[in-house]
């Protein structure tokens, strides 16, 4: 079905909703299993496929959906059921095992307190305590993530019911792109790729810019460990992003747009790809839309998994089909970009974030998080602590509140050493500064660094040498090989790092990292590259007591170092 | 090459010195501008800033200052750089000890030894120690092809070569593969690059600024060449090489970058076409025919035979071949030679069919065959490049690079018309596929095209013909021609949009005259066997309905296979002109070269056989290849003299003219292989070959260059003006020209367009004809009313 005008598309609302409202009236049985990859591989397909097939046995006539991930990766497979009229309550780690008893607990009406995770209403339901109240929920601000876990991802009418596209009627029929700008200035949103840079004032310079066409990229990439929001953003709400996507082509005046996603994230691919197919299919992206006389176009590409392919300008060659290298600006990408044409880059969550500002204003968003760094921000934690996953805070919230409130701090067992912060382009955090509130510019001067919100708590049997020589190799083997500093820097602080983790340290190789660093970070030819050295830097500057010994004592207080003990005593440099 | 500028200019302050430059300029050109050198390892020039290696860093002072690299980095207002401050310095260093810690330093062994920039930025910035040293990492060399290595532990991963490879050759052979320290260069999937894309251009090696990339055939180092800078002669390109030597034996071509029209790279055969100069069977002496037997034989006796048997042929029974591949100064005399000496006119080049279609088609359109424009403008005004014709990767390489520049850095688009397929194809907006010898049709039904756009302004003064023209194509059919040739006709009509454009692609309604240059590359002329005469005019009436002609960035190049068929038509190697297209039946001229000529006659000598010496220059046309072929069946040339220059690349010989050659009574070959040719000639004179010779090129458009002597002749062998002197001599007639700029000199008084042209203003650059007075603006294109008479410009119906 094509939609042709605007009317059209009302009625097309007025339907989904129609079908939106009929299904969570509460008078039928929903049953809803969140897909996502982590969930696939906690084994939610199999999930889903026992429960289709239970609740057939059991008589049960149900509607069986997928839904998203809701964040909660640490639950996962989770269950949704909505019983005839009761409200729908969520059940966490329902593997296969334990999908015969739970359709016999439906069967018998019994609500299986003990298995739930939390019931959709402002009320416990019988026992079960409301969803919000969850201290992994309560915390969190959810404006991205809010329908996360309650849509289909792979249908467009559940995103429409749920007010998808309004944004983009708004935009095009309602708006000039100029005003669109305006908005997402107003709203300061900054970019979440993880340097920071305001997003409409990005777009300004890209409208400024006299050369067509003009091109629209959203960076899906994510190629740093610790980091999967924009993969999950993908998994379970991909028409935001599509959304996003679209009224930055609007604001650009240009009718081609690109999502560039990580060729690893399979299903983020699938559902995305779909998503455009379904806007296509429904008349929202074409020529001419709506009768507007817009048109949009977006396609996807996919990388090869290199690192710095997401990179904006190595981002941009791989577009292009060219091999991932960043290059040297001036010019900058709103100048000269893909197809040598202005070009405007963003990360996925920075175009997440475009439909709500566009429906509720600049100013609404501009409310939420700290006063420099506006709104919501995802954020996703690693490491020892109870609850693994993804969540939506605003921008302030002070680290500590995040680690030991939402994620519920360190399972037992595990006593706090430290967070790394930034991926793999900055230092860590210690117990003693984590009361920084988690935004754009707060965590910099203490050598942490937000970058795209991705964090990795790690306890005492963690070893800060070994740990930076992790992080160092990644740079080290993620360089891509063309600017000297960094990818022949990178190999040398790993030299200097390895000697140490074995005891084999020579004295001042210390400062030959600091020494090292220093043109690493003053001449590497990308952002990359000028982080590199940061995460060793950091572990140094956090945990100098951990290389000390394994310098002067031979020793790795974790334990976890292949230490030579009977390393001669460190002596003048070899050579 | 003079490049105009109309940008802002911006005054910045280097190491306290004050520098004026364009705005836009790079703080890299700025220094070398002013004179200070900056150090600097993957900047190429004409290739875009790369910023790998770090090492051209410099400070900027003042808030907004710090370390940027200089290549990429543009000049600012008021800005102050620091080029050899203790920061820059430091970093510098430390970019060396970087590149130090795997380098093989196999420097004593290394061909790059004594011009490896490593080695030259370590020794200048003093790097000995090195606080990262370990064991190094190797790798064994990899021969990438028969021609060249890769030897990993060298590299410094600056992609020059790749670079180059893909943005200036267009093939794409080699590219950097994988990551981090354990990035190499390599060709996909790790194929011989033979198998690919690869033309061996060498130029990987050329850019390379250590010994990375090696020429598997040299062997030396640097400090034992001796180099000469020359022109290139093995197509009309005319690219500049730098022939090094030692011993007299080429050991390897280099480049002299931004010099020349090719600025300094070259193609296959201009970097190992050398080969062919010392190849071991280059004939060494005199040959005389016994029989059905060569002998070899004194170089004096083969003269005296020579001269000896002309005498009897004076007059239209002598014809004489000039080599397209000789210089002007060999091309002059040859011709002298024949109508002074011989008295006749008949004269010609050794050509094929192709050159002579083409060659003929810009002399119907233009008045004079030749390009009207310079592949020099693809760097500046051309936006839209058509080019038709066989590969141009393989017959004008280096002409083909110029047009990937220009589309990769200009964003000038290409059309191809070609059977051929060539990366170009596959780059261009449109390539079109005609069969073979459909080419004419295609261009007509564009032609069609453009002017039912309502795109044609042809020039109103040079519309000679237009209207017949034009009659005889309103029955040309585009839609049936697409479906004859078998492509779409949007397609067609897509490539004669783009062409009447320039480039824009779209009828936008502005004056058709307003619409950018584009430009006509066609190498038809370089295809022996077809008839190129329909194509090369519709290709020029093109250029002419869309006002191409006469301007900047427009016209028609056209490649023609040997490198100096320019030169050889321009110096009057043809049977109706005397050089300079001046008409030998024309009373005025003929006394202008009687009195020039004549007066070297030796009155002395004794007339002989019936030959006497002339008192007046032959007033008739005489006979060109075609005719002479009809003549020597008929019996009535007997004898010839030919001067072929034979290699690997020649472009081949009109077969019909080695069926009837065996007829003549007396034959002289001049020739550097024993070739076909050569076979049947009764006297063969070793002749000497490109690098063995002074005097001057004129390539395909137009610019006349210098030829410099790098290496002796083997053997007995001599150029071709020593051998016309010798014989002339022998018959009374006394050239006397100590050295080929004493025929330059001569040339350039009696040829108004070599006017003012002579070795010592060749030394500056290259000149194109029409030459201009000294310091004058040199004009690259040939100009209505200036270059081109505007009444012997016309639309030719074929």
């Amino acid at each position: 079905m094509k939609l042709t005008d605007r009317a059209a598309f009302e009625q097309y609302v007025a339907e989904a909703q129609r079908r939106w409202a009929e299904r969570t009236a509460g008078d039928r049985w929903v049953v809803s299993v969140g897909i996502s990859e982590c969930s696939i591989a906690k084994g939610a397909r199999q999930t889903l496929d026992h429960l289709r097939l239970a609740l057939e046995q059991a008589g049960i006539q149900a509607e069986v959906r997928q839904v998203g991930c809701a964040g909660w990766c640490w639950a996962e497979p989770y269950v949704e059921v909505q019983a005839p009229g009761a409200p729908p309550v969520i059940y966490q780690k329902i593997t296969t095992d334990k999908v015969p008893e739970l359709v016999d607990a439906m069967k018998r009406g019994d609500v299986k307190a003990d298995w739930a995770l939390g019931v959709r209403a402002d009320q416990p339901f019988e026992g079960v305590p409301p969803l919000n109240e969850h201290p992994f929920l309560a915390g969190q601000r959810r404006v991205l993530m809010a329908d996360w876990g309650i849509i289909d991802p792979e249908s467009i009418e559940d995103y429409i019911a749920r007010g998808g596209y309004q944004a983009w009627i708004k935009a095009i029929f309602d708006m000039t792109p100029e005003e669109v700008v305006n908005e997402v200035k107003i709203s300061n949103v900054r970019g979440r790729g993880g340097a920071g840079f305001p997003a409409g004032i990005k777009w300004e310079s890209g409208r400024r810019t006299q050369a067509w066409p003009k091109y629209v990229i959203a960076n899906s990439h994510e190629g740093e460990p610790n980091v999967f929001k924009d993969r999950r953003m993908l998994e379970s709400n991909p028409h935001l992003v599509l959304e996003g996507i679209m009224i930055g082509c609007y604001a650009l005046e240009t009718p081609h747009g690109y999502n560039y996603v990580g060729g690893e994230h399979k299903l983020a691919i699938e559902r995305f790809r779909k998503a455009v197919d379904q806007a296509y299919e429904l008349g929202l992206l074409g020529d001419n839309v709506l009768g507007s006389g817009v048109s949009c176009h977006i396609r996807v590409r996919t990388g090869g998994g290199a690192y710095i392919c997401g990179e904006g300008s190595a981002l941009m060659y791989s577009v292009m089909g060219q091999r991932g290298q960043p290059r040297t600006k001036p010019p900058r990408s709103v100048e000269e970009g893909v197809w040598k044409r202005p070009t405007v880059l963003n990360n996925t969550e920075t175009f997440a974030n475009i439909p709500g500002i566009i429906r509720n204003g600049g100013a609404w968003y501009a409310a939420m998080g700290t006063e420099k760094s506006t709104g919501t921000k995802l954020i996703t934690m690693q490491g020892p602590v109870q609850r693994i996953g993804v969540v939506e805070i605003e921008m302030g919230m002070p680290m500590r509140e995040l680690i030991f409130g939402l994620f519920g701090g360190m399972r037992e067992g595990h006593v706090f050493k430290g967070v790394q912060t930034g991926g793999v382009s900055a230092g860590p955090l210690r117990e003693e500064q984590l009361d920084v509130p988690v935004d754009f510019d707060s965590l910099t001067p203490l050598g942490g660094m937000l970058g795209s919100g991705g964090f990795v708590v790690f306890d005492q049997s963690v070893c800060a040498v070994d740990f930076a020589r992790y992080l160092q190799e990644f740079n080290r083997y993620e360089s891509c090989a063309k600017c000297v500093p960094c990818r022949l820097g990178n190999p040398a602080l790993v030299e200097i790092i390895e000697r140490i983790r074995l005891g084999h340290a020579r004295p001042g190789d210390l400062t030959l990292i600091e020494e090292t660093s220093r043109p690493i970070i003053d001449l590497s030819l990308c952002g990359l590259g000028q982080v590199a050295p940061m995460p060793t830097l950091g572990m140094i500057r956090a945990f100098p007591e951990d290389f000390a010994a394994h310098i002067d004592e031979h020793r790795c207080p974790a334990g976890v170092c292949p230490v030579d003990a009977a390393a001669p005593a460190a002596t003048a440099a070899g050579d | 090459m003079v490049v105009k500028s109309e940008a802002k200019l911006v005054t910045l302050k280097i190491n306290d010195q004050e520098v004026t430059v364009p705005e836009g300029t790079t703080i890299l050109q700025a220094c070398q501008a002013a004179g200070i050198e900056v150090p600097n390892l993957c900047y190429q020039p004409l290739l875009r800033p790369w910023g790998s290696c770090r090492i051209c860093t410099v400070e900027i002072l003042g808030r907004r200052g710090g370390l940027v690299e200089s290549c990429a980095a543009q000049v600012r207002e008021g800005m102050e750089v620091r080029t050899h401050s203790p920061e820059v310095l430091k970093s510098r260093q430390f970019i060396l000890q970087m590149y130090l810690i795997d380098h093989a330093l196999d420097c004593p062994t290394c061909d790059k030894s004594g011009e490896c920039y490593l080695q030259d930025n370590t020794y200048l910035h003093n790097v000995h120690l090195n606080p990262y040293r370990r064991p190094k990492l190797a790798k064994p060399y990899t021969h990438l092809s028969d021609l060249i290595d890769y030897k990993w532990d060298r590299c410094i991963m600056c992609a020059r070569c790749t670079r180059v490879c893909d943005e200036v050759i267009g093939v794409t052979a080699i590219g950097v593969l994988n990551r981090g320290l354990e990035a190499e260069i390599g060709p996909a999937y790790g194929t011989d690059l033979r198998e690919g894309t690869c033309t061996s251009c060498g130029m990987c090696i050329a850019v390379c600024p250590v010994g990375a990339l090696t020429d598997r055939r040299f062997g030396m180092h640097p400090w034992e060449l001796d180099a000469s800078e020359t022109i290139c002669g093995f197509c009309d390109v005319g690219c500049t090489l730098n022939v090094e030597h030692s011993r007299g034996i080429v050991r390897r071509v280099t480049h002299l970058w931004d010099r020349g029209v090719n600025h300094g790279y070259t193609c296959e055969r201009g970097k190992w076409g050398y080969a062919q100069v010392q190849h071991p069977d280059r004939l060494e002496s005199a040959y005389i025919r016994q029989g059905d037997e060569f002998v070899t034989a004194d170089l004096d006796d083969a003269l005296d035979r020579v001269a000896e048997a002309f005498r009897r042929y004076q007059g239209d029974q002598f014809a004489a071949l000039a080599s397209p591949e000789n210089t002007n100064e060999e091309n002059y005399l040859l011709q002298q030679f024949t109508r002074a000496v011989m008295g006749t006119n008949n004269i010609d080049r050794l050509r094929h069919k192709g050159q002579s279609a083409v060659s003929q088609a810009l002399r119907d359109s233009f008045g004079r065959p030749a390009s009207t424009n310079s592949m020099q403008e693809a760097f500046t005004d051309t936006q839209c490049m058509l080019v038709v014709g066989p590969n141009i990767g393989e017959t004008a390489p280096v002409g083909s690079y110029w047009l990937y520049w220009s589309r990769n850095y200009r964003d000038a688009k290409t059309v191809v018309i070609s059977h051929d397929h060539f990366p170009l194809c596959d780059r261009a907006e449109v390539w079109i596929k005609p069969p073979r010898g459909a080419e004419a049709k295609v261009i007509d039904a564009m032609a069609r095209i453009i002017l039912d756009a309502g795109l044609a302004h042809p020039a109103k003064d040079a519309s000679a013909g237009f209207d017949a023209w034009r009659e005889g194509l309103a029955k040309v059919d585009p839609e049936q021609v697409a479906a004859e040739v078998g492509i779409d006709i949007a397609t067609l009509r897509r490539a004669a949009i783009l062409y009447a454009t320039g480039g824009v692609g779209e009828v936008d309604g502005r004056d058709p005259a307003d619409y950018p240059a584009s430009a006509i590359y066609q190498t038809l002329g370089t295809d022996r066997g077809a008839d190129a005469h329909p194509a090369a005019v519709a290709l020029n009436n093109l250029a002419l309905l869309t006002g191409n002609v006469g301007r900047a960035g427009g016209g028609v190049i056209a490649f023609r296979g040997s490198a100096n068929f320019q030169g050889a038509t321009d110096m009057g190697c043809e049977a109706g002109y005397f050089p300079g297209y001046q008409p030998v039946d024309d009373p005025e001229i003929r006394r202008k070269f009687e009195a020039a000529w004549l007066l070297r006659w030796n009155d002395a000598a004794v007339p002989q056989n019936g030959f006497k010496p002339l008192r007046e220059l032959p007033a008739t046309p005489g006979l060109d290849l075609d005719g002479m072929i009809a003549a020597i069946e008929a019996g009535k040339i007997k004898a010839m003299y030919i001067a072929a220059s034979s290699h690997e690349y020649s472009p081949g010989i009109d077969e019909r003219l080695l069926a009837v050659l065996p007829k003549l009574e007396f034959l002289v070959v001049e020739d550097s292989f024993p070739s076909d040719l050569a076979k049947l000639a009764h006297v063969v004179l070793p002749g000497a070959m490109f690098l063995e010779k002074d005097g001057s090129y004129t390539n395909a458009d137009r610019t006349i260059q210098r030829l410099r002597y790098a290496v002796a002749p083997p053997g007995d062998a001599q150029p071709s003006w020593w051998f016309l002197q010798e014989i002339a001599k022998r018959l009374g007639y006394n050239m006397n020209y100590r050295h080929p700029s004493f025929v330059l000199e001569e040339i350039a008084q009696l040829t108004p367009i070599y006017r003012g042209v002579s070795l010592p203003r060749l030394e500056r650059g290259p000149l194109q004809w029409p030459v201009q007075p000294f310091g004058a603006e040199p004009s690259v294109f040939l100009e209505l009313g200036d270059g081109l008479a505007p009444e012997a410009v016309r639309f030719v119906a074929d």
